[in-house]
């Protein structure tokens, strides 16, 4: 738990922070609809988890979208390989499906 | 490996299916159709035990659960031993067999060992995750059986996955609520305890479960 939070948190897995970052960078470049609406899906279906995990510095460097998904699709399959509970891994799955879906669609 | 352990590892393969598309070529539809199928009874078998908690939501994902189409159309023992074609196929034969042994570990448990109360919501909350990820993965077993011209075998699996993935997303975010304690692995009853079959409709896919798991146990009790 974060200390400094009024609301209890968790501590984030390593692997679905990586990916959550590289995915928060991507969108601050400038998308197309679909792609912002593909990432921000992604995003929410990482952290729909209850307690939220704590918070983490705000992402400023940009990363192109073809960039940022592989190297995320990279982050979830080790976040998969590593998850502790089944609920992890099949929301890292689930994160997945939703890039590999939006990366067909582009 | 216990049953969280087995639970666990199947949670990894199914994920690693939602991942990387569980789409597979002919060759490989029954080996799909093995692991969804394994899948479906573990998730039956398990929330039979958990329904008792007198919420509808977890009620209805029973009933969705028993809507969702079982092929077996092929002995399961060959189908995990059969080499498959696709990484896909390959994954859903592993799926097969996790399933299949996790259930048997469900089973063997003692009822005092089972979740309750707050671990109880656990379990439920793990259940309603796989449904949804079966539900998904419901597409794309139907896209295989296209393919393969099963057009009929194809729509049933269409025809249950939306409700499925909407109840299963419901009882995940209302478990996901409350406190989810890890839940303690469950203690095997002990090995001379006979379980008694609830119907015979349950003996031949009891009897496909048994060669499945001497097929996979590392050490075999001698007979007395």
């Amino acid at each position: 738990m974060n200390p400094t939070s009024p609301i209890q948190t968790q501590p984030e897995p390593e692997h679905l922070a990586h990916a959550g970052g590289l995915l928060e960078a991507v969108l601050l470049c400038d998308l197309e609809l679909d792609a912002r609406l593909g990432i921000g899906a992604a995003l929410a279906t990482l952290y729909d988890v209850f307690p939220p995990y704590d918070a983490r510095p705000p992402v400023t460097e940009p990363i192109d979208l073809g960039t940022g998904m592989r190297q995320a699709l990279d982050a979830l399959s080790a976040a998969i390989d590593t998850a502790d509970t089944v609920r992890e891994a099949l929301r890292a799955g689930r994160a997945a499906r939703e890039l590999r879906d939006l990366q067909v669609r582009q | 490996m216990t049953y969280r352990q087995e639970m666990g590892r199947l949670a990894r393969e199914i994920a690693k299916l939602l991942s990387e598309g569980g789409r597979v070529p002919g060759e490989d539809v029954r080996a799909a159709l093995a692991g969804h199928s394994s899948v479906v009874g573990l998730l039956r078998a398990v929330q039979a035990d958990m329904a008792a908690t007198e919420w509808r939501g977890v009620t209805d994902l029973s009933q969705e659960l028993a809507r969702q189409p079982r092929i077996n159309d092929q002995p399961l023992t060959s189908i995990i031993q059969r080499p498959t074609a696709s990484r896909a196929g390959e994954l859903w034969a592993r799926v097969a067999k996790t399933a299949t042994i996790a259930e048997n570990e469900w089973h063997q448990s003692t009822l005092a060992s089972r979740p309750y109360g707050n671990a109880a919501w656990s379990e439920i909350a793990d259940i309603a995750s796989l449904s949804e990820a079966i539900g998904l993965l419901d597409g794309d077993i139907a896209d295989s059986l296209n393919a393969a011209g099963r057009w009929r075998d194809a729509a049933d699996f269409r025809a249950s996955q939306s409700g499925l993935i909407a109840i299963a997303q419901e009882v995940r975010r209302l478990a996901g609520t409350g406190p989810l304690p890890t839940a303690k692995d469950l203690q095997p009853i002990t090995p001379e305890t006979v379980i008694l079959a609830p119907t015979q409709h349950v003996i031949p896919e009891a009897l496909e479960h048994l060669a499945v798991l001497v097929n996979s146990a590392n050490n075999l009790p001698q007979p007395k």
